[in-house]
This record gives C-alpha cells, sequence and structure tokens, in this order.
C-alpha cells in the first residue's frame, strides 16, 4: 500500500522487472537507531538542495512494512512538496503536532489520489495523538474529513482556504469534533469580481463543545459576520480577525464579537488595505465595552 | 583512568548535553565531537543531535549503498533489475 503511495512515476518500470537492493539489514539498523531519536522534523523547501529518488523511498517503505520510520517524532513541518508522498512513513503515533504549509494547490497536485482521498483517515489512523493539525487546504470532499472524529485530543485546527471554496469545508463535522480548543481559518480573499454567498449553516447543539478561540482572516467583513452569528452559544474566550479590504463593517463585527460579553478575554481586529492599517472610530468599538473579562 | 562517577549516569550526560540543544540552533560539531569522544558519552550525544531534523535526505545519507547522483541532484540506491522473465526462465 505505502508503495502504491509513494510512487506514480516509475510504476511501469516495477511492473515488467523485479530488482534488488544492496542495502544491508545492518544499515537498516544503523538508520533506525537514529530516526528513534528524531523529536522533530522540519523540511522546508531552502533547507536541502537533494532530494532521493522515490526508489529510496520504495526501499524504507519495504523495510519498515507499515511500522512508523521515525519511532519517536513529535513534530512534524512540512514545506516541501517533493515530501509529501511519504507522509505515509512520517506519521508516527507520538506525533503531537502535523503542519504543512505548502501551497494548496501544489500540496494536493503532488498528492497521489489514494492518499488525497484518504488524508485524514491516515493521519487518523496513524497519528491518532495529534492536537495540533494544519491543513494547507480543504480536504477533497465532504466525507474525507469525518475521520477527525476519531483525533480525541485534537486541539488547534487551522485551515487555509477559500471564500469560494469555504463550502468545502464542512464546519457541522468539525464542530462534532469535541475536544477542538482553537480554530483559525485562513482565507483567501476571493476577487472583487467574484461574489461569494456567505455560509448559512445552522450549527446543531452539541457542537463545537471545548471551542475557545477562534481566528479569522482574510475573508470579507460579510463573511466573517455570518460565522460570527453561527457561533452565538458557543462561549469563545479569544477571538482574532484579520482583514485585508478598506470598507469594514466596524460596528456590525464589533456588536457580533460583544455577543461573547461574558466570556470574552481577548480580541484582536486588525484591518488592513494595502499594507496601510486602518484605525477604527470610537464609536465603532463601542459594544465591546460590554466586555468585562476582556 | 575512569571518568568521575556522575559522567558515568546517561540522565545527567542527557541534560549537560542538553545545553548544546537550543529552540533555534542545536551546536552540532559540538555535540558531533563529543559522540566520538568515548562510549559513554554516545547515546546521550547522539539522542540530542538528531533530535530535531531539517532534511530527510539526512537519515537516508548514513545507509552507505545510498550514493549522490550529482546530475540529478537526488541520493538514488543502486538497484538492479532483472526482467521478470529471465527470473523466471531457470
Amino acid at each position: 500500500m505505502f508503495v502504491l503511495f509513494i510512487l506514480q512515476v516509475d510504476l511501469t518500470l516495477i511492473q515488467f522487472k523485479d530488482f534488488h537492493d544492496d542495502v544491508e539489514p545492518a544499515h537498516w539498523l544503523r538508520l533506525e537507531s537514529y530516526a528513534a531519536a528524531i523529536r522533530e522534523l522540519q523540511v522546508t523547501s531552502c533547507e536541502d538542495p537533494f532530494g532521493f529518488d522515490a526508489f529510496v523511498l520504495v526501499l524504507a517503505a519495504r523495510h519498515f512494512q507499515g511500522r512508523p520510520m521515525l519511532p519517536s517524532l513529535v513534530t512534524l513541518t512540512l514545506d516541501h512538496p517533493d515530501l509529501i508522498p511519504t507522509l505515509p512513513l512520517l506519521l508516527s503515533p507520538t506525533l503531537r503536532t502535523i503542519s504543512f504549509c505548502v501551497d494548496e494547490d501544489i500540496f494536493y497536485g503532488r498528492m497521489p489520489s489514494p492518499l488525497r482521498n484518504g488524508f485524514m483517515k491516515i493521519i487518523s489512523e496513524q497519528a491518532p495523538s495529534i492536537k495540533k493539525l494544519v491543513l494547507p487546504g480543504p480536504l477533497s470532499n465532504r466525507k474525507s474529513y469525518n475521520p477527525i472524529l476519531n483525533l480525541r485530543n485534537l486541539h488547534t485546527l487551522i485551515i487555509s482556504t477559500s471564500e469560494t471554496l469555504s463550502g468545502n469545508v464542512p464546519l457541522d463535522i468539525i464542530a462534532s469534533c469535541g475536544s477542538l480548543v482553537e480554530l483559525k481559518m485562513n482565507f483567501e480573499s476571493a476577487s472583487d469580481a467574484v461574489s461569494v454567498t456567505p455560509p448559512n449553516l445552522k450549527l446543531q447543539l452539541p457542537c463545537f463543545q471545548s471551542l475557545r478561540s477562534l481566528g479569522l482572516t482574510g475573508a470579507s467583513g460579510l463573511f466573517i459576520n455570518s460565522i460570527l452569528t453561527m457561533l452565538t452559544f458557543i462561549p469563545i474566550e479569544s477571538v482574532f480577525i484579520g482583514l485585508d479590504c478598506s470598507d469594514v463593517q466596524w460596528r456590525t463585527i464589533t456588536t457580533n464579537v460583544a455577543q461573547w460579553a461574558n466570556t470574552l478575554q481577548r480580541f484582536e481586529f486588525t484591518v488592513r488595505s494595502q499594507l496601510t492599517v486602518i484605525m477604527p472610530q470610537y464609536s465603532d468599538i463601542q459594544p465591546l465595552l460590554s466586555c468585562h473579562q476582556m | 583512568m575512569s571518568p568521575h562517577p556522575a559522567l558515568q549516569v546517561p540522565e545527567i550526560l542527557s541534560i549537560i548535553f542538553g545545553n548544546f540543544y537550543q529552540e533555534n540552533f542545536t551546536e552540532e560539531q559540538s555535540l558531533a565531537s563529543l559522540a566520538r569522544s568515548c562510549k559513554l558519552f554516545f547515546e546521550p550525544a547522539v539522542s540530542i543531535l538528531w533530535r530535531r531534523l531539517d532534511s530527510l535526505p539526512s537519515l537516508f545519507k548514513v545507509i552507505p549503498s545510498f550514493e549522490l547522483d550529482v546530475a540529478r541532484e537526488v541520493y538514488v540506491c543502486p538497484i538492479h533489475f532483472t526482467s521478470r522473465l529471465d527470473s523466471h526462465s531457470i
């Protein structure tokens, strides 16, 4: 299974030929002894100019046969598209943080389709104890999100999406993730020419049972307001909103945030327009005066 | 000459060697020197030296059979192919 994930390119070669290699068992034991010490793997595109042939991964997959190659890994940060097919090899039950910082198109473009469709399933099976997950974009379909409910320790979820694709992020499924404390959604702003209907989802209780921190960046004010309204009944303690536009409905947003007056302890609201920070009027922030916990 | 008894306790060595591991920087040369200095130091020094990895090829480099293909800038494993017909034709 691993081999199928890893190897797309040279598959025809494997079908017609048998192969054997010169790697001695002692060499694999040597690799395993070093790999067992690795707690943090942070691979960025500029760190190492050299990659490795797909056969190296095939051999590694064949050697480990489903065992984690890095059995002590706690933090995995992937910022190198070439390494995406290695994901099944790198996942380990000890993982607590998985971050994918690759551009969404590259990320899913390089991901073999069996891995893409079962992305969350693989994570939930091979790294069930993760606390923080950073996704570069929405998954391929709604069903792909269901395994997130198996991540019983998931504390922080950060998803990059866009207003047009936001419908692909099923908040109602994510809302059922009982352990989720922090949710951040980074939107890629839709162009002015594109009119996007804000989400109009009715969340049903119980949902977002543990959610206390909400971050929304990049979306339009209308979009942000619709999400804030959706979460009225959640006792949010921390809100971070970042907008990149000139026409801001300050008062509407602060009024919506003030719905959490009894619980809100921290509120950050940054508005920029072409790198210029826009400041609100006093009247715009008046609704926040009711937030006595801040 | 045997080392001080305190330096024979792996936990103590890990604490001392841990000072070479910072959040954003690891003194790799120092840890590598410690790992090579004696058998007692090897395990604690190597476990800290390899705690954080910035490049997966660095791990594969420990296998001598994997060679660097300079032209393609990738590590490759010399593989010997046998035609399936050949292998079954004995």
